[in-house]
């Protein structure tokens, strides 16, 4: 007994031993599209670092950097990362890349949709609540940017029509098709997703869908321990060219999912400011075809 | 000399034993004789500190340590291990490893079942590997509970000539008993029991001869 | 996910389960033999305390050893968070509870056999316990493998507390939440028939194991 415990503590040990380990949380859409798995082993091939990747919606990715248990965050949530760089949680926010958001539901839209003109009146036609809706109602970037287009329809959703479901972006999704229900989320998400049914895409390229990812590293000042050095490595990392490089070439099913942008504005790591525009410089939203082999 | 005054053991408001008011100077085997219920065991298992008195006093003349007593229940209880660790056990308490086994096993004829289970046993094997459990450690005071209720007539005849020797050699023992004739054979005093109510000590001789009053119903009825 | 990461996924959940199992065991066992033969005033709450205990949901240990652990929590120097050993601190307190309780059930039963037998054999405390936990071993090794299986089988407590990080605490409970997320049904399905196979695994050792060391007392 006492010698199997000591082989158990002993290999516990082995798993835990690693030096210069960054941990970084990252949104559900990130790791769930596969970009992660792409990125993360070239980056300990280059910077040496070996980095530790956490799970969460963006509210709770915020929160672990604001306790100073993750060293950096990779969100997308704007107004919440500028209100932790308020905070003092962070110092300052850099992009690194964007994708879109789009409105998903049964191939057959019985609630018509892909005829809408914007992502607001999309919204509006579902608001009517002959169909059902299945929102994130986690506080994550998604929930906060379905939120947003709700609010510019210049409806409350609410009633039995509409379902939040509290989790994430999978489950959701999950949820959604089961239950033939119309619902947001990111396109890597959805591309990578592996129980479509008969969904698809029924609406994209609206402004409002743009998701801008931003990366926070946690403040050194207010948390010690954390080494700054190893997050601004990683940071330069993926703002370089072989960062933004691999993110403009990642493909799913042969579609382009994120779009590199950290060097497309002068500077936007603004400390704490108010950004002039709601949506900062958006480039044309991307817009595909959304065709699956 | 033993001496218990007005001893009294309740249990959720049922008399269990008293008044029990002895004095005693045990030689040799002490039979503790009476009717079903009447109180025997519980009278052992007081005298042996299994039972504390509701109320009353029990006084021993000299103190005979906990660890130079020992009991026999009615229904044996043994580990669930071997024969020897069972029989062991009282050593291996006190620190001595792997003692030897083959006098007792030879006074109680174990040899045979020495690496058995003893969940495995018989009654009557399981009465003989607790009597061996009991009789390891040669204890000055040695109370025995109806010791060959379970028995049959051969074994019965190999507990008594143990006990006999042993009260021989020195040890001091209370054995209750349905038997008649068995305390008869081996007791030299008799305590008897009704209702939870004590009589005696009477030597044994004597009480067979000329039953006392509180004694003669239950003698008289044959069982 | 490859059969590397399978492999090395099974294995993590393996070596923290029964990491956890063993040190809750250390706890739980003598201290529900101690609850079984020590009678003190208020033991009726204690035991009801204790059973209330093993229904603890496992997100709420979680969320309270993520808040000891955090950086910013009391224990936060430790750097524990997001480590195995985080994952099996949660474990012990959610199986800790429930291998106690039935620890009690088992010594208590024996307890009330062996009480006369022990007493008058002028037994210390220590002896007693080391009695009983031995003769109890076929009721412990229940009691054992009941935690085990509440361990491994445990999803709530080791996400929060261990985050799912791939190739450092993801184990196949957080493994298989991921996969359902990503709509890998049949993956996580399949993920599950390796759990049940791990757990079935482990009880049939612990089975013949003690078959094999103890024969003489079944």
């Amino acid at each position: 007994m006492i010698r199997l415990l000591l082989t158990l503590t002993l290999a516990v040990s082995a798993m835990t031993a690693q030096a210069d380990t960054m941990r970084l949380a990252v949104t559900t859409s990130f790791q769930n599209s596969g970009l992660a798995d792409e990125l993360l082993p070239a980056i300990r091939r280059d910077t040496g670092h070996d980095i530790q990747v956490l799970v969460v919606g963006t509210g709770q990715a915020l929160r672990l950097g604001a306790a100073g248990d993750v060293d950096a965050v990779l969100v997308h949530a704007k107004s919440s990362e500028l209100a932790h760089i308020q905070a003092g949680h962070a110092p300052y926010r850099r992009e690194v890349m964007y994708n879109d958001f789009v409105i998903l539901g049964p191939q057959s839209d019985p609630a018509g949709v892909a005829k809408a003109e914007t992502a607001a009146a999309a919204f509006s036609i579902l608001a009517q609540g002959d169909t059902r809706f299945a929102s994130r109602g986690d506080d994550s970037g998604t929930h906060k940017a379905e939120r947003a287009i709700w609010e510019a329809s210049g409806n409350a959703p609410s009633g039995s029509w509409y379902i939040e479901t509290g989790a994430g972006m999978g489950a959701t999704l999950n949820t959604a098709v089961g239950l033939g229900a119309y619902v947001m989320a990111d396109r890597a998400s959805w591309l990578n997703f592996g129980n479509k049914s008969d969904f698809e895409i029924l609406f994209e390229g609206d402004v409002r869908l743009f998701n801008q990812y931003a990366f926070l590293p946690t403040s050194a000042e207010k948390h010690p321990h954390i080494d700054g050095e190893l997050a601004k490595s990683i940071e330069s990392w993926l703002t370089g060219p072989t960062g933004q490089g691999m993110i403009g070439a990642y493909r799913v099913d042969g579609v382009q999912v994120f779009f590199p942008n950290a060097n497309d504005q002068t500077q936007q790591s603004n400390h704490g400011q108010r950004p002039k525009l709601a949506i900062p410089t958006c480039p044309r939203p991307p817009v595909h075809s959304g065709q699956r082999p | 000399m033993v001496r218990l005054d007005q001893v009294w053991i309740t249990r959720a408001g049922h008399r269990l034993l008293g008044p029990a008011t002895v004095t005693a100077h045990p030689r040799g085997v002490t039979a503790v004789l009476g009717p079903n219920g009447s109180g025997k065991t519980t009278f052992l298992r007081c005298l042996h500190g299994l039972e504390a008195p509701t109320s009353g006093t029990i006084e021993w003349d000299a103190e005979i340590a906990p660890q130079d007593q020992s009991f026999v229940f009615q229904k044996p209880v043994l580990l669930r291990q071997t024969v020897r660790e069972n029989v062991a056990l009282p050593l291996k308490l006190r620190g001595i490893k792997d003692p030897d086994l083959t006098e007792i096993a030879n006074t109680f004829e174990l040899n045979a079942l020495l690496g058995r289970a003893a969940v495995d046993l018989s009654g009557g094997e399981a009465q003989r590997v607790a009597m061996a459990r009991a009789w390891i450690t040669n204890p000055v005071l040695l109370f025995l509970d109806e010791p060959t209720a379970n028995l049959d007539q051969a074994t019965t005849a190999l507990v008594e000539t143990v006990i006999r020797s042993t009260a021989r050699a020195g040890t001091r023992v209370f054995m209750s008993s349905h038997s008649r004739a068995q305390v008869k054979r081996l007791a030299q005093d008799v305590i008897f029991l009704d209702a939870g109510r004590t009589f005696g000590p009477y030597d044994a001789q004597e009480f067979f001869e000329n039953p006392p009053q509180a004694a003669r119903t239950w003698m008289e009825d044959g069982t | 996910m490859e059969w590397g990461d399978l492999t090395e996924i099974t294995l993590r959940s393996l070596a923290v389960s029964l990491s956890a199992t063993g040190v809750a065991a250390l706890i739980a066992m003598p201290f529900g033999a101690w609850l079984a033969i020590q009678p003190f005033r208020g033991r009726r709450w204690a035991i009801a305390t204790l059973n209330a205990l093993i229904g603890i949901p496992p997100v709420v240990v979680g969320l309270v050893v993520y808040l000891l652990l955090s950086r910013s929590g009391p224990f936060g120097v430790l750097g524990l968070l997001f480590t195995p050993w985080a994952m099996i601190l949660a474990q012990v307190v959610v199986i800790t509870p429930l291998i106690a309780s039935l620890t009690h059930q088992t010594v208590r039963d024996l307890w009330l056999r062996y009480r006369d037998l022990l007493v008058s054999m002028n037994t210390t405390r220590r002896q007693r316990l080391a009695i009983l936990l031995r003769d109890g071993q076929r009721g412990l090794m229940t009691a054992g493998l009941a935690g085990f299986g509440r361990a491994i089988g445990e999803v709530g407590a080791i996400m929060i507390v261990g985050g799912n990080i791939d190739h450092a605490t993801r184990v196949l409970t957080t493994a298989i939440t991921l996969e359902t997320s990503k709509g890998n049904l049949w993956f996580a399905v399949a993920l599950g028939a390796v759990l049940i196979a791990l757990s079935l695994v482990v009880s049939l050792g612990a089975h013949a194991l003690s078959r094999g060391e103890r024969r003489a007392q079944w």
